[in-house]
């Protein structure tokens, strides 16, 4: 019986790592990709670059848990902060109030994030297309309203958390190398979370029902419970990034970690890069988050201030009018395009 | 008996799409269900395979009653179906489209894939495998939704305006294969259609609906040539004048 299980949970995390059915060429992309990342801290000295390889590494996983609803599910879900903020505002507060590891504190966060996902998906997922994102869009502002006015949460001021002398593996609480590879370990498990997911049965059903519910439902899949599970897989890797979040700056207030830009900015990462892709909210990370910080710090120091929301904004608006699908919808088109003539040819 | 339908009743506001209407139908038969336009066949489909709840009524699949199981539970217990207007399911290709039918009785991708194969060379769709339905012609495209709804392994598979839209050749290859599907898989077909020559030379027997009710039923010449149809089809006076 355990050794049953055992071989099932091998099997599970050997497919969860492989990238086989993927084309050799995106295969030795990526590894050169996790490489460079490996190798990073060691060949850059600059503080600032080390803080927006790690901000983007944590943007997308955040991009990668909105995947999993949202593209993988074609669910638009603007609510993505708030499970970001379960997790950030479990750990601060445990640690503030009883001095929990964060170890405990973080499983707390997800445990949490997903109940609320799991009690309020039933009756969001039955509202389809805009709907459904109006609907994911006023559960997250009401969330970020409750913790900026509540008088425990540390309301608008935020929470400190009590700094310990780094490294602290029990607080998580690193020096910068540190925290690089913390981030880049967390990434590449969500990474290969939904990389398995891509593969399985819920992910198949989460795309059937992203292009026709009602195919879908013809073909045996309980629709709503199929997304109510995406959506609770995602909630689980958005706090478990909110959580790193909170021991990574030490502090978090609602803006940062409830905000409606946040949900916005997770939503938008996937979409830029590719949504219902698995490299597309890599993408989307590696595109937004040092343009906009390099942006932000160029123009902003030098008084110029708002350039950096304009080019932005033009970025979205040009995507979301002539690529839709994102940047690696542009790669997908041009091997459509390669194979057009291949079915000609079989017919 | 492996679908019986008694007394089913679905209004539409002032509308009644399905008036009383009972039949059933034995293991391996292929029934074929006519009538003019808004006789309410599509509705009779969408009660039984779940995506309307009846009025009143019951419908009993195996002796047990299913009226009013949502769409996955009918499907779970041996009802497939194609649509009228194809949904296809776009950004999976034919062979994940398959892979989806499939995975409602396995769990496993390897099973899945496997499976998804056997019934794409059934049907003839082995080379088309890796393209996306869009890139298809309407023909395709039906066969894929054919071979999606055979994937979830049905008892019953009921088939909405299969041929509407093809040509006449195409048409005589898609009778051949049902027909050859229905003796390999062993399965039960209830058969919509528009396109008499289809329908007639399918079927074992035809079950006649025109404004909701039903009207006729039996062997297809013989009701081909019951009064009461050719009346609504071509209405009362060609009727009597024959």
């Amino acid at each position: 019986m355990i050794g049953k299980i055992f071989l099932k949970l091998f099997g599970t995390m050997k497919e969860a790592v492989s990238f086989e059915d993927l084309p050799r060429s995106e295969r030795i992309v990526f590894s050169l990709f996790v490489l460079f990342l490996v190798i990073f801290p060691w060949i850059v000295k600059s503080g600032f670059a080390r803080a927006v390889i790690v901000q983007f590494l944590l943007y997308a996983m955040y991009g990668i848990s909105w995947n999993f609803i949202g593209g993988y599910g074609g669910q638009v879900d603007l609510g993505g902060a708030k499970n970001v903020g379960f997790g950030a505002y479990a750990v601060a507060l445990m640690m503030v109030w009883w001095g929990t590891p964060f170890w405990i504190s973080v499983f707390v966060g997800i445990i949490i994030a997903v109940a609320e996902s799991f009690v309020l998906g039933f009756p969001l997922l039955r509202l389809r297309g805009h709907y459904f994102a109006i609907g994911t869009l006023c559960v997250a502002l009401v969330w970020q309203e409750l913790f900026t006015f509540w008088n425990w949460t540390g309301g608008a001021r935020g929470i400190l958390l009590p700094i310990k002398r780094p490294p602290n593996l029990l607080y998580m609480q690193l020096d910068p190398i540190g925290y690089h590879y913390f981030i880049l370990f967390l990434f590449l498990l969500s990474l290969f979370w939904l990389n398995w997911f891509r593969k399985s049965k819920l992910g198949y059903e989460l795309r059937a029902i992203k292009a026709n519910e009602d195919a879908a439902a013809s073909l045996g899949i309980n629709v709503l419970w199929a997304k109510v599970k995406a959506y609770c897989i995602s909630a689980a890797v958005a706090a478990l990034g909110g959580a790193f979040y909170a021991v990574y700056f030490l502090y978090i207030d609602p803006f940062c970690v409830m905000h409606l830009d946040l949900s916005i900015m997770i939503a938008m990462t996937a979409m830029l890069g590719g949504a219902g892709s698995i490299w597309g909210p890599i993408i989307g990370a590696l595109i937004l988050i040092p343009l906009d910080r390099y942006l932000g710090a160029s123009l902003g120091g030098k008084g110029v201030l708002g350039v950096d929301f304009l080019i932005y904004a033009s970025i979205i608006m040009l995507v979301a009018a002539y690529q839709p699908k994102g940047v690696w919808g542009i790669v997908e088109t041009l091997r459509k395009r390669k194979r057009k003539g291949l079915y000609v040819a079989r017919s | 008996m492996l679908l019986e339908v008694k007394d089913l009743v679905k209004k539409f506001g002032g509308v009644i799409a399905n008036d009383h209407v009972s039949f059933s139908i034995d293991k391996g038969e292929i029934v074929g269900l006519i009538g003019p336009n808004g006789a309410g066949k599509t509705t009779l489909f969408n009660c039984i395979a779940g995506y309307h709840k009846p009025d009143s009524g019951q419908i009993r699949f195996l002796n047990i009653d299913i009226t009013g199981w949502p769409p996955y539970r009918t499907n779970k217990i041996g009802i497939a179906r194609t649509f009228q207007i194809v949904k296809i399911m776009d950004g999976l290709t034919i062979e994940e489209n398959v892979m989806v039918g499939a995975f409602c009785r396995t769990s496993s991708r390897k099973v899945a894939r496997e499976e998804a194969r056997e019934i794409l060379h059934l049907v003839g769709l082995t080379s088309v495998a890796d393209l996306f339905p869009s890139e298809l012609t309407l023909a395709m495209q039906r066969r894929v939704e054919l071979a999606r709804a055979l994937a979830t392994k049905p008892k019953l598979l009921m088939l909405d305006e299969c041929a509407a839209g093809l040509n006449p050749q195409e048409i005589q290859v898609f009778t051949n294969l049902l027909k050859k599907i229905h003796k390999e898989k062993n399965l039960t077909l209830l058969v919509i259609e528009h396109v008499m020559e289809f329908v007639m030379t399918i079927s074992d027997r035809v079950i006649v609906l025109a404004s909701g009710r039903k009207i006729a039923e039996g062997k297809p010449e013989e009701v081909a040539h019951d009064p009461k149809v050719i009346e609504a089809y071509l209405g009362e006076k060609y009727a009597r004048s024959k």
